[in-house]
């Protein structure tokens, strides 16, 4: 073969319907994250006639005739905060995990390409941070660190590449024994274009599926610590918090917690259903690959 | 059935490995403590102490040492189990944690028994009975597995100890929400056991069926995958009704990835838990290390942490060691 094989998450066989949904979802989501915020006539944060306004029902008005879709205790909309939420959680869930990505491909490449040193520094770090439960560690950084967006994103990339790096490490590896390589390296192609060209593109599919399973992870981790407190501060609203604020209305107003958390398992189920299908395409078309050559 | 010995080159080789990992990992938290922001000393006085007892305690801790020499008391005092006082409870750090530990081991590794039990369970029973049963199985699996413990253990406060109490609903269905006794009840013997066991379910159930959810996934994936193995055919063949195709051909291969799954699993317990105990106010580790966090006593956090790094590496070093009894043909 003269030329390296796609790596081919997006190439060939069509998509499942779990795919779609899942797919379709998340951008909806993303959508309406974006958009609902702003179209709110009242500004999700204030809080002005908590007595008159607390709780509204559920699709019901208030005093001053603003509908809601859902109503907190301080007489401010539910529904657009949650969306706000939204906007925080999916820029936590997806910048942490595509920086994660990308500096766990970068570790991982330099690992299985330079091998020694390189290769042994990379593979103990990945072990010994492995060993930590990856919750133990953001708690340990937010401890250590003020509690924000900021510290969440920088904990989240310091403990989220080592599942990546090691995929690559693994298929820089095995790819680099391949003839195709030899074959470039004897054309005269340097190291940096033969690496960044032809081995990580190779590697790119387990990548991008382990990031796509990421980012679910990522966002439940970030309204995890959100939810102990030790996340995204009130009043800036996160599913967390919001699920953390309503735990003494359980009774009162289970939707305070209950609307939250379920936009939280839709989207994590979306990001799961979307990175498994991925996988599973990944793996019929390593398969054929493999059949054919 | 003949077991092979695990071989002692392998398990020394296991044990070297997780002691310097477990060293690696107090290298870590040392590295830690110094790159945060502010004078680590001033971290670790109690909030409104003296400029004088910031500068004791320097003294006393040798921060105004070199690095080496401090990395050096370091090691030698956490190797020792000495991890501080808190500043919470005057106490030793490790008599804050030698109490919260058997709550933390007993939960998890009850959870974790439960879980692999009925996670093995369910996912065998998808992968023989495909269908709606599989397909309903499936989504429960996926659900529980996306959902955040603590949404869920709130779900069920909500439903068997608020709902349960006012629709009044049999006693056994109403189940305390807090704590792990009865405060105020003086129980001896069986009756006290019956009070734990009584304030167990809520958050035993809660972490065993997350972890269930797991499991069913992965053993449904890999018995489906086994089920059209030529020597699943072969023993089919030869006449082996479907327990033993399932107990004897199928679970004896199954037994080295499980074991893995096992290592695997135990630091999404220690997450899993960290919530739970905080949700049902379980005087565990978890519950321990959020409130430390709180009250900025890092001594603990910090204790915490490495105990947390200690149950994974233990776990590892467990499943490693017994592979070669899992997997007979993993040798050396």
């Amino acid at each position: 073969m003269g030329r390296p094989p796609d790596s081919g998450v997006m190439a060939g066989r069509s998509s499942t319907g779990g795919e779609r949904v899942a797919l379709g979802t998340l951008l909806l989501l993303a959508a309406a994250v974006v958009i609902v915020p702003m179209l709110a006539s009242h500004d999700p944060l204030r809080i002005d006639d908590v007595l008159a306004r607390r709780l509204v029902r559920p699709f019901a008005a208030d005093d001053r005739g603003a509908w809601h879709l859902l109503g907190d205790r301080f007489g401010r909309d539910l529904f657009v905060r949650m969306m706000l939420a939204g906007r925080l959680s999916l820029l936590v869930g997806v910048v942490g995990s595509v920086v994660a990505a990308v500096v766990g491909t970068l570790l991982g490449a330099a690992a299985g390409w330079r091998g020694g040193i390189v290769d042994r520094t990379v593979t103990s770090a990945a072990d010994v941070l492995l060993a930590l439960p990856r919750l133990v560690l953001l708690l340990v950084g937010v401890a250590l660190w003020q509690p924000g967006l900021t510290t969440i994103i920088v904990v989240l990339v310091a403990t989220g590449w080592m599942g990546i790096a090691r995929l690559v490490r693994a298929e820089v590896i095995s790819v680099r024994a391949r003839p195709f390589i030899s074959a470039a390296a004897a054309l005269g192609v340097g190291a940096p274009r033969l690496l960044f060209r032809h081995v990580i593109p190779n590697a790119l599919g387990p990548a991008l599926v382990a990031t796509t399973l990421g980012v679910g992870n990522a966002i439940l981790l970030e309204s995890g610590l959100s939810f102990l407190g030790l996340g995204i501060q009130p009043p800036a609203p996160s599913w967390g918090n919001m699920i953390a604020g309503g735990r003494d209305l359980l009774v009162v107003a289970p939707w305070v917690s209950l609307a939250p958390g379920a936009a939280l398992v839709v989207t994590v189920l979306a990001t799961t259903v979307l990175g498994d299908a991925w996988r599973d395409r990944l793996a019929g078309d390593r398969s054929i690959t493999a059949r054919v050559s | 059935m003949r077991y092979h010995r695990v071989p002692a080159s392998a398990l020394l080789r296991a044990i070297v490995r997780a002691v310097l990992l477990y060293w690696c990992v107090l290298t870590l938290t040392f590295a830690l403590l110094r790159l945060a922001p502010g004078d680590t000393a001033s971290l670790l006085v109690p909030p409104g102490a003296s400029a004088a007892d910031v500068a004791r305690l320097r003294t006393q801790l040798g921060l105004d040492r070199p690095m080496a020499v401090q990395y050096a008391h370091w090691l030698g005092q956490s190797l020792g189990g000495n991890m501080g006082t808190s500043f919470a409870a005057q106490r030793a750090v490790r008599d804050v944690i030698a109490d919260a530990l058997p709550i933390s081991l007993g939960l998890g590794i009850t959870s974790l028994v439960l879980s692999f039990v009925i996670g093995i369970a369910v996912g065998l029973i998808q992968a023989a009975r495909r269908g709606r049963l599989d397909a309903a199985l499936t989504v429960v699996s996926v659900v529980l597995v996306a959902s955040p413990a603590y949404w869920l253990g709130l779900g069920a406060i909500a439903c068997f100890t608020y709902l349960a109490s006012s629709w009044s609903l049999p006693l056994a269905l109403r189940l305390p929400a807090i704590g792990i006794a009865t405060p105020g009840a003086d129980l001896h013997g069986v009756q006290r056991f019956a009070d734990l066991v009584r304030h167990a379910i809520l958050p035993v159930c809660l972490l065993s069926a997350i972890g269930a959810g797991g499991v069913a996934r992965y053993v449904r994936t890999s018995a489906l995958d086994a089920v059209g193995a030529d020597w699943m055919r072969t023993a089919r063949a030869k006449g082996a009704d479907a327990l033993r195709l399932y107990r004897r051909h199928l679970l004896a291969n199954l037994r080295a990835p499980l074991l893995t799954l096992f290592a695997l699993a135990v630091p999404g317990t220690v997450a899993g838990s960290v919530f739970v105990e905080t949700i049902f106010a379980w005087p565990g580790i978890g519950r321990l290390m959020v409130a430390s966090i709180v009250a900025r006593d890092y001594p603990v956090v910090m204790g915490c942490t490495m105990m947390f790094a200690a149950m994974v590496i233990i776990a590892n070093l467990l499943a490693e060691a017994l592979l070669p009894w899992a997997d007979p043909r993993i040798r050396a």
